[in-house]
């Protein structure tokens, strides 16, 4: 799985200089043309989340929840294909993990769209029987297929958290304290369907497959999502 | 026991108004999500059964487990807390005492079995509070009495300090086996840390015999901090004087020395030949083939293979050693029914496997279909 991931991230880096040459985006989309049936949802904020990138001036929010992650992820486009990104996702509300990072737009076609994600974070739990927390970063690759106003997505993406383990031993001189460093790494997938309402909101239902921990098994979740968004005005 | 996902770690949402309000809805909203988690759990490591039994060539057998754990979260040491924590599957692995709380109560482990299609199972008590818990007599004869037509109960007995509190203890075994549904004793001795050849503790055997309680040993290493893992308490090989010395007790060799740490077949040579040579040795074959332990899925395998060859199918009890995790109960039957298909056991061996031989032994009739 880990091969499989790392070679799909490696595929998509490899294609991205070439496809986003091949169909450069507008920087800015005019929001008051109203497009036609097959366009006119093709830069709602409900696309921009799940495809990933934002159009310069462009911001999305997803509120989502179910199982293992509930989500709250802000993104808003700065041009050039870039779009900043703010999130917190918490596993039932035992770990949390909030990180912010950017988003590029690779492939941006009217009916593929592909983006990357680098995000930066901290990992925590601070429950009695599991306490961790450590610095967080996580690639994430995002493919997007809008048709009309639905758009299936999938996300693939590797999160890594370094975490310190402290060991103290009570010894007769007084405790010893020593540290080591090891990784967690999460894998994980969303396989998906966003449903646009209009420009502005649209409803997301998913499936999760986490890969938390290896090799100790994960249980596939599912989740369901409100993207909302909107556009600064044009000068 | 705590209820039902009710606790969380100290968080106040006392005071009232807006923030009251809106932590509710969180917290509603996480139990929901856990709520869910466990229900994918579930179908995750298997589907639902709505009848009993497991269907095997077309026929259904009936299946008893023998070995499954109840039992607060409380009362499991720390060290082995985060142990059972690092196996739980996420995101169970994130609230080890919700899922704990939900799968070790009653309720829970009758649920389990349902999924498992099984018909009746053998809750153990256990005191062993330096490594894997404890779980009371009274504990155990509770939950046996929430459902007295399908579960059994084994009893057990402190054995620290035994030679000051052996008389009582044996007198509170005596008396907790007098109870309704109480059938067995459990013991064990890397848990309990005391040696399998130490003949102080023979009077435990003596009062089985004369109770007629077959009495369960862990037999073989243990993954639990703070188990002695020295082969005086884990290799069945030194059980043997005690065996050879009370031919009327029914000794039950569990894991069959299964070597948990290495994750290898360790003393099921020596089981297989005890049981050869002894009337009253039976052997249960839980936990060793579990995901955890047996990563290959090769050695519950070769064990129940090994087993069927040496001709000691009428010995092997079934049991899982679950519950563990949602799904676990049911995930154990499924690879030990497709272990005996792949090492050629008949239906009429699977069926005496599965419940057959629990019945004999302890003089019960097998569950109808």
């Amino acid at each position: 799985m880990k091969r499989t991931l790392t070679g799909l991230l490696g595929v998509a880096v490899w294609l991205s200089p070439q496809l986003a040459s091949a169909s450069e985006p507008p920087p800015e989309r005019d929001h008051s043309l109203p497009g036609t049936k097959r366009t006119r949802y093709l830069e709602s904020a409900p696309f921009d989340v799940v495809g990933g990138g934002s159009r310069k001036g462009d911001w999305a929010v997803e509120l989502s929840g179910g199982t293992p992650w509930q989500r709250v992820r802000t993104q808003l486009g700065i041009g050039k294909g870039l779009t900043t990104l703010i999130e917190m996702d918490t596993v039932l509300g035992r770990r949390f993990r909030p990180a912010a990072g950017v988003g590029l737009r690779w492939i941006d076609r009217p009916h593929v769209r592909m983006s990357g994600e680098l995000l930066l974070g901290w990992d925590w739990q601070l429950t009695p029987d599991r306490q961790r927390r450590g610095p967080n970063g996580e690639l994430r690759m995002r493919l997007a297929f809008p048709v009309g106003r639905v758009a299936p997505y999938l996300v693939l993406a590797t999160r890594h958290t370094l975490l310190m383990d402290r060991t103290t031993l009570e010894t007769a001189a007084g405790p010893e304290v020593s540290w080591d460093a090891r990784q967690a790494w999460i894998a994980w997938g969303s396989l998906g369907l966003v449903v646009a309402i209009n420009e502005h909101v649209g409803l997301d239902f998913g499936i999760d497959f986490p890969w938390v921990d290896p090799p100790t098994p994960s249980i596939p979740g599912l989740h369901v999502g409100v993207l909302f968004g909107g556009w600064r005005a044009k000068r | 026991m705590t209820p039902l996902l009710g606790r969380r770690d100290g968080t106040s949402f006392d005071g009232g108004g807006a923030v009251s309000y809106t932590h509710g809805v969180i917290r509603t909203v996480h139990r929901l999500a856990f709520a869910l988690a466990l229900a994918l759990g579930s179908a995750s490591f298997g589907c639902s059964e709505t009848e009993l039994g497991v269907v095997v060539d077309g026929q259904r057998l009936p299946v008893i487990d023998m070995h499954l754990h109840p039992g607060e979260w409380s009362s499991i040491p720390p060290a082995t807390r985060a142990f059972l924590t690092r196996n739980f599957p996420f995101p169970f692995n994130t609230d080890p005492e919700g899922v704990a709380e939900t799968v070790l109560s009653p309720e829970g482990i009758a649920s389990e079995l349902d999924n498992a299609g099984i018909s009746q199972a053998g809750l153990f008590a256990i005191y062993a509070p330096r490594s894997a818990g404890v779980a009371t007599n009274e504990l155990i004869q509770a939950h046996v009495a929430t459902k007295p037509a399908r579960f059994f109960g084994f009893a057990s007995l402190k054995t620290d300090d035994w030679a000051t509190r052996e008389a009582a203890e044996l007198t509170r075994l005596e008396q907790a086996l007098a109870e309704p549904g109480m059938i067995g004793v459990k013991l064990a001795h890397a848990h309990q840390r005391f040696r399998m050849d130490d003949p102080a503790y023979y009077s435990i055997y003596e009062l089985a015999a004369q109770l007629g309680a077959p009495i369960y040993l862990h037999t073989g290493t243990s993954p639990a901090p703070g188990t002695s893992q020295d082969p005086a308490y884990t290799d069945p090989a030194y059980l043997e004087d005690a065996i050879a010395s009370h031919p009327q007790t029914v000794f039950i060799l569990g894991h069959l020395g299964y070597d948990f740490i290495n994750k290898q077949i360790g003393a099921l040579e020596t089981c297989i030949s005890l049981a050869q040579t002894y009337e009253n040795v039976y052997l249960e074959p839980s936990a060793l083939g579990s995901a955890f332990s047996d990563p290959e899925g090769t050695n519950l395998v070769m064990a129940m293979g090994r087993m069927r060859e040496a001709g000691v199918v009428d010995r092997i009890i079934y049991g899982s050693d679950g519950p563990q995790s949602p799904g676990f109960v049911k995930g154990y039957l499924d690879r030990t029914v497709a272990a005996m298909r792949e090492t050629g056991y008949t239906i009429d061996e699977m069926r005496a496997v599965l419940a057959g031989n629990f019945a004999k032994v302890f003089n019960m009739p097998v569950p109808t279909l």
